[in-house]
């Protein structure tokens, strides 16, 4: 029973909950609607009224390019690279630092580690093609003048997902550590202190104190992350993206822009968008049902 | 000829229709459309008779806001609205200019992200492609029937021009006037330096080229003990890989080419691909085609740098900024001017535009005061004395008569940049001249070289045979873009070596069946039909 005493209480809170919620409302659930344009054959000047209704057409034809194949394995195979190997290494990061006992050592390092992360991409793929460009960069101005052959980094695709994931490191992983950072810093020294009597060695340490306290952590940013499976940020590779890559390179995000904004075909691409986000969906919920049956806590 | 009127009328009735349906969301200025459309799918005269009233009601008492989007290039568009030339505009016209430039990079994002938003600005200038994309959605004015009523404006254009791409009896946009522009140039010292004597337009051939190109790759034109300089340079981002004069001297065409009365396109041109291919691979294996090639996105960082021999861009270009830029890093460089190589067959061609293609457009959503308006401002801005105003800028403020009655840029335009006043005619509207870079101040020397090289550039046309029919094929609106992107893929994986020159059969092929043959197919029922 909610008393007048309750209300007059709780209604400033509910008042300062009200800025949020609207944003949410005006800004994430009223553009939902748009969505609806996936099913038409969307015309700006008969707007989302006037449009035909065409049902799944778009989705079927998403499911018969000739490239859906091609956009999926490569969406796929860049999001499990980075899941595997760009996932942990802020993790060891944080680990290292962790480890390390001169205070201003770990600051400094720290500060070096995640400066990168204010960086563009645009600058960051910029200084990329300076120094690695097949006929100018300086790299290869080096390797030819020791007798080693040029490297064609930016334009052999082989190379693409090896760059794109290790610039992604470059530029995340100090700022990722954070987090871990965070974690760390909750565990109590006493602990430690307990496994040194006890003649545990800095390794065992590692793995029975420092571990299971991050676990929780990593666990409720592995299930975000996997929600993503779908998306790698349309900026980073449009701007690697050359003719000569794209058959590793063309993702859904590149798709997207490319049909949607250069060409103007709204109802596909939202199509397209929208096939994404379910996508995502299933796998954050699924993940989120694994990590609870692992014993571990869910995101909800 | 029957056919053709019954074939109108159904037209303007369509038109109609949709302009009934997209414009239900704005009230009011729907009446007005009506009637001034009303009278075209009829007969033009009875229109062109009926407009005046309209035009002459308007005695510019109301003050009017005009938004007007173009795409910017290098150096971007005024910071703000309030420029000289814009407050002349505002003034004499009781309008209130709006301008708002959009680097051409993001030129087309951004008309699409505007058009969804449905609220077109009031003139646009678009290119082609979009032009054809958005003339059959009925959202342009139609300007047939007040034409007559604006004489300098309608003799900007010739009648094909104001024709081009418009549906028949219909004219929904202002063409722009175009002419090539652009020439071949070469490193004059880089000539001098290992004895090249300059070869005459009937010497330079395609071998001659690459000859030279080669000197430019080994014999250390630059004298720094470095083998770091290249023949010429190329882009990554379009089939004609920034070197159309090259292409065209493989006999390639310029997107299309007609050949026993039917349009044949380049991507079909599997014996001009070969030889192109085979010479472009020598080319990259050998090191005179810039080994960054792909990567590019323009040239003229590249020709600044001092490390290429040839260089394709237009003589205001390289007297103004290109050959000042080069000489800082390598004193006495200069880029002089040269036909484009001839091939094997003697085809030579420099890319020609077609007047018209480029068109500045009015939206349909604007009442007949708004529009009377906007055009009697462009049918006083294509004139003498427009033109002064536009191109030249104001005297006092961009520039000053001396006392010798010569004239001067003022400090204050030297500081901006010459050029940066002329902005509203290059980027916006412009004349049918080729004075447009020529302004009031310019040395009468420098002027005479800047027109002698538009007369140089238009000696060898090569046009594109499709112009005004590509439009017509929906398969090459729908996947043109795709396909050709696919064809560069092999064209630059040929080039470098990592596929053999025959798996361009394989491209052509590919693109033939995946929506090629269709394009071609609906493209040359179109050029029947027009013929």
């Amino acid at each position: 029973m909610m008393t007048h005493g309750y209300w007059r209480r709780a209604l400033p809170v509910y008042l300062m909950i009200l800025p949020g919620l609207l944003y949410f409302i005006v800004f994430k659930y009223i553009p939902m609607f748009g969505v609806s344009i996936a099913f038409m054959d969307y015309s700006p000047f008969k707007g989302i009224g006037g449009s035909e209704w065409i049902g799944w057409d778009q989705f079927r034809r998403l499911f018969s390019e000739g490239d859906f194949w091609l956009l999926l394995r490569n969406t796929l195979v860049l999001n499990l690279l980075d899941a595997l190997i760009f996932f942990p290494a802020p993790i060891l990061v944080a680990l290292l630092l962790n480890e390390a006992r001169v205070k201003w050592f770990k600051g400094a390092v720290q500060t070096i580690l995640y400066a990168p992360n204010f960086i563009s991409w645009v600058v960051i793929v910029g200084i990329t093609l300076q120094l690695f460009a097949t006929g100018s960069g300086a790299i290869n101005n080096l390797l030819e003048s020791w007798g080693y052959d040029r490297i064609e980094l930016m334009t052999d695709p082989h190379y693409f997902r090896w760059v794109w994931l290790l610039q992604n490191i470059w530029q995340g992983s100090g700022w990722g550590a954070i987090i871990f950072l965070a974690a760390l810093s909750a565990v109590d020294p006493a602990l430690y202190e307990a496994a040194e009597m006890d003649g545990a060695s800095r390794l065992r340490q590692l793995r029975h104190i420092t571990l299971p306290a991050l676990s929780g952590a990593i666990v409720i940013l592995f299930i975000l992350r996997m929600g993503h499976i779908m998306d790698l940020g349309f900026e980073h590779i449009f701007l690697l993206q050359n003719p000569m890559n794209q058959n590793v390179s063309e993702v859904f995000e590149t798709f997207i822009y490319k049909i949607g904004l250069n060409q103007g075909d709204y109802s596909y691409s939202t199509a397209v968008g929208l096939f994404k986000s379910v996508i995502g969906l299933v796998m954050v919920l699924t993940v989120n049902k694994l990590a609870k049956r692992l014993g571990q806590e869910g995101v909800f | 000829m029957k056919k053709a009127v019954a074939g109108a009328i159904a037209l303007s009735l369509a038109v109609l229709t949709m302009a009934g349906c997209g414009s239900n969301g704005n009230n009011g200025s729907h009446a007005g459309e009506a009637s001034s459309a009303a009278p075209t799918g009829s007969n033009a005269g009875e229109a062109s008779s009926a407009a005046p009233a309209g035009s002459k009601a308007d005695d510019m008492s109301d003050k009017i806001k005009i938004e007007i989007m173009a795409a910017s290039w290098t150096g971007g568009g005024w910071p703000d609205n309030n420029h000289p030339i814009i407050q002349y505009i505002d003034k004499k016209f009781n309008v209130d200019l709006q301008i708002q430039w959009v680097p051409n990079a993001n030129f087309v994002e951004k008309m699409n992200v505007v058009s969804a938003s449905g609220k077109m600005p009031d003139v646009i200038r678009l290119d082609p492609t979009m032009f054809q994309k958005w003339v059959g959605q009925g959202v342009f004015l139609d300007l047939q029937p007040y034409l007559s009523d604006y004489p300098t404006l309608k003799n900007v254009a010739t009648p094909e021009s104001w024709a081009l791409l418009n549906p028949e009896g219909k004219t929904y946009a202002i063409p722009i006037y175009e002419t090539p522009q652009n020439n071949t140039y070469v490193r004059s010292d880089w000539m001098d330096k290992l004895g090249i004597p300059m070869p005459s337009p009937d010497e330079f051939t395609i071998d001659k080229f690459y000859e030279i190109a080669k000197a430019f790759t080994t014999q250390d034109p630059d004298g720094d003990g470095k083998q770091d300089t290249f023949g010429f340079s190329a882009l990554g981002n379009s089939l004609q890989l920034g070197d159309p004069q090259l292409i065209a001297a493989f006999g390639l065409a310029n997107g299309w080419k007609e050949e026993n009365g039917k349009l044949v396109p380049v991507e079909t041109q599997a014996a001009e691909w070969t030889s192109f291919l085979t010479f472009m691979n020598k080319a990259y294996k050998e090191g005179v085609l810039d080994k960054d090639f792909i990567t590019n996105a323009n040239f003229n960082e590249k020709y600044a740098q001092g490390k290429v021999g040839f260089a394709l861009d237009m003589h205001y270009q390289f007297s103004q900024t290109t050959n000042a830029q080069l000489q800082a890093v390598a004193p006495g460089g200069k880029f002089v001017e040269l036909s484009p190589p001839a091939g094997a067959n003697g085809e030579r061609g420099t890319r020609t535009p077609t007047s018209g293609m480029t068109k500045v457009v009015l939206s349909k959503d604007m009442d007949d005061e708004k529009r009377d308006r906007i055009l009697k401002m462009f049918d006083w801005w294509v004139s003498p004395e427009g033109e002064d105003i536009i191109k030249n800028g104001i005297e006092g403020v961009q520039y000053e008569k001396a006392a010798d009655g010569s004239y001067q840029m003022t400090d204050a335009l030297k500081a901006e940049g010459e050029g940066r006043q002329s902005l509203l005619w290059n980027w916006v509207l412009r004349g049918n001249t080729n004075t447009f870079n020529i302004y009031k101040w310019s040395a009468p020397e420098w002027a005479k070289g800047m027109e002698q090289s538009i007369v140089n550039a238009q000696k060898y046309p090569w046009k594109n045979a499709s112009d005004g029919y590509l439009s017509a094929s929906q398969t090459y609106t729908d996947k043109g873009a795709e396909l050709d992107e696919k064809f560069l893929q092999t064209v630059l994986q040929i080039i470098s070596g990592k596929k053999p020159v025959s798996s361009i059969n394989d491209a052509i092929a590919e693109w033939k069946q995946n929506g090629g043959d269709k394009i071609i197919e609906e493209v040359n029922a179109a050029y029947q039909a027009g013929k």
